[in-house]
């Protein structure tokens, strides 16, 4: 870099970031110490507590520049549930398909692209917003589905990768995207798109659920939280099915208190904050919580299948009922 | 501290309104688009600060060190195979051209270079019979590279350069001790594990099934994708009954990270209490004094090779 004060330290940054993926604040801290203490080289030390937000910044900008010439960038965004800020590296020119295809194959791309599907066609109508998807509904997108094939006309055609993963090949798929920063798993082990996922994934997300031709007032697939802006998988609803007023949790709050009543600003039905969208949409359910009381866990049966079957939710929920699977659970 | 540059406002104010809109797709802005010419790039047209310039080679450079730094993200390992059809393409013949222009690129932004990993060794004892039949010529490289740091020493500590990143620190110490320990056991038993002693050692561990949070199998075939272990199926040789045999063996990232030190010492922290004898009967387990079989002479080199890279750097 033509900058001289472009320095070890800030090579050790890029680096500390590209190992970890993302980065927050309180995680930048302990590092920055120990880079401050390398620069000076001395017996003297930095401490974590010392290393300031301005300084942070500072090091974020440097390293964005710098990754910039490769087309990279660091973007920022709030963990929807945890509220902490958190930096990615992303990849500024290229689509899901390009980026995952250094590490996927054409077979396991395709299966992806299907759990996508699931988390954003499949398990998000306007009656279930689920945006995510539960482990065993994951393993059973495992085969691709022949009636679902003209939605995958524009990803990568020219690829094979039609040919079914075994169950071991899902697992493996599902825990390497979670490894790299895809994917999260919760508890209830639904899985869902990262903070990172999601800043690398937002325009593509938009592009290819989204309807750019429709009218405002008509429900989409990806929105975005009426207080920060922010794309929302996990948050509160307008308990209107067709509307697209959003908000986080995190946000709700202080959406609220400028506000005179709780009334939904596109459609006037009052707010009940207690309509989810996420994995809650699906976990809150009667029939998930009875099922769960039950002592039936995601593992032993289809509960979020049931569940979302109960409530009117999921596209083709039913069909998969009949489907005679065949044994997903035996391997080869 | 750096320069105080351009503040960076926080994503909702410059990029949310534009990305709710569909967008087009941006091009790919790499070489693809690009007129590919064949020439000769001297060395004087090289940019001396290796910000990537405009030249067809210096696209090329850039589009390796995305392509690495992609792999390294995701922890894959970086193979020559791979970066000719995914980098160059057509330009295959340039490869060590380009190499040489993203190895500055880089060193000087990333504070990185591409190591290449040591040769796969020769196997099994099948393997080895048919290489000294056939007296085949060693393949110069691994042709497999991993991201290895350029830094001064004081720069790549643990704090910065945590060995991966995995969703908590918790699961990434176990999996780096599970690693490790299985690599150790590996070594131990002359660099060769047949699968059922490893399920043996992993049940007395009570990790047959499962290792913190996930399930064993995946661990192992992760272990296998990041190349610290490679399992080698053998049939029975051809007019001859039996059942597949399946063996373990480090893999080249292990000994790039982990190696004869990080094995040793895994060692001396299980026994705890530590004592010239039992140096003694590790460095035999190892082979480290005797060197006679060739397999494990060749490891021991290569390890001393690797601990004098680090250190002349
Ligand atoms: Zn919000
Ligand atoms: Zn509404």
């Amino acid at each position: 870099m033509g900058d001289s004060r472009y320095t070890p330290g800030n090579r050790a940054f890029l680096q500390a970031i590209l190992a970890r993926g993302t980065i927050t604040f309180e995680e930048a801290r302990p590092v920055l110490a120990e880079i401050f203490t390398a620069d000076r080289g001395d017996d003297s030390e930095v401490r974590a507590d010392q290393v300031t937000q301005e300084e942070f910044n500072d090091y974020i900008d440097v390293a964005s520049e710098a990754a910039s010439l490769f087309d990279y960038e660091i973007r920022s965004t709030v963990h929807q549930v945890t509220k902490q800020r958190i930096y990615a590296l992303v990849n500024t020119t290229s689509d899901p398909q390009t980026q995952l295809a250094t590490t996927y194959s054409p077979d396991e791309l395709s299966f992806i692209k299907r759990v996508l599907d699931g988390m954003f066609e499949k398990y998000n109508s306007p009656r279930m917003e689920v945006l995510a998807i539960a482990e065993m509904q994951a393993i059973k997108l495992a085969r691709p589905d022949r009636r679902q094939s003209q939605v995958d006309a524009d990803a990568q055609t020219q690829t094979p990768g039609d040919k079914a993963l075994k169950h071991s090949e899902v697992e493996n798929v599902l825990a390497s995207l979670v490894e790299g920063g895809w994917f999260e798993k919760s508890e209830e082990a639904y899985y869902s798109l990262s903070p990172r996922g999601l800043l690398e994934l937002r325009p593509w997300l938009v592009e290819t659920y989204n309807d750019p031709d429709a009218d405002p007032s008509e429900w989409q697939r990806i929105k975005f939280c009426e207080a920060c802006k922010d794309i929302v998988t996990i948050g509160l609803r307008c308990v209107e099915p067709n509307c697209n007023f959003r908000l986080h949790d995190i946000c709700e709050d202080a959406f609220w208190r400028t506000r005179r009543e709780k009334k939904c600003p596109k459609c006037s039905n009052a707010w009940s904050g207690e309509k989810y969208t996420g994995e809650r949409a699906v976990t809150m359910t009667e029939a998930f919580q009875r099922g769960r009381r039950r002592g039936g866990g995601w593992q032993g049966s289809t509960l979020a299948d049931e569940a979302i079957r109960e409530e009117g939710g999921g596209e083709d929920a039913e069909e998969d009922a009949d489907d005679p699977e065949e044994n997903i659970y035996d391997d080869e | 501290m750096p320069p105080s540059q351009r503040r960076r406002r926080p994503v909702e104010d410059e990029e949310s309104e534009e990305d709710a809109r569909p967008r087009q797709r941006r091009n790919q802005g790499d070489s693809d688009a690009e007129p590919e010419e064949e020439e000769e790039a001297s060395e004087d047209e090289m940019d001396v600060d290796a910000r990537p310039g405009q030249s067809a080679d210096d696209q090329l450079a850039k589009k390796l060190v995305r392509y690495a730094i992609s792999c390294e993200y995701s922890r894959t390992v970086i193979r020559r195979d791979g970066i000719r059809e995914r980098v160059l393409g057509n330009q295959g013949r340039s490869f060590k051209r380009i190499f040489a222009l993203a190895q500055i690129q880089l060193k000087d932004v990333w504070g990185m270079e591409l190591r290449e990993l040591p040769v796969k060794e020769k196997m099994t004892l099948q393997e080895k019979r048919q290489a000294m039949k056939s007296n085949s010529q060693p393949k110069l490289g691994s042709g497999a590279y991993i991201l290895s740091s350029t830094l001064p020493k004081a720069y790549r500590t643990a704090t910065i350069l945590p060995p991966s990143k995995t969703p908590s620190a918790d699961d990434e110490a176990t999996y780096a001790a599970f690693y490790t320990m299985v690599i150790s056991m590996i070594w131990l038993n002359s660099g060769e594990l047949s699968d059922q002693k490893l399920k043996r050692y992993l049940t007395r561990l009570n990790a047959d099934q499962n290792v913190s949070m996930d399930k064993t199998e995946i661990i192992l075939k992760r272990m296998e994708n990041q190349r610290y272990v490679i399992k080698k199926t053998d049939r029975p040789p051809v007019g001859q009954d039996g059942d597949l045999m399946i063996s373990w063996h480090v893999g080249p990232r292990a000994k790039e990270e982990v190696g004869l030190d990080g094995v040793m010492g895994m060692v001396r922290e299980v026994y705890g209490e530590w004592n010239p004898d039992l140096e003694k009967k590790l460095c035999s387990s190892l082979n480290i004094k005797e060197r006679t079989a060739e397999e494990e002479d060749e490891v021991v080199e290569e390890d001393v090779s690797r601990r004098q890279t680090m250190d002349a750097e």
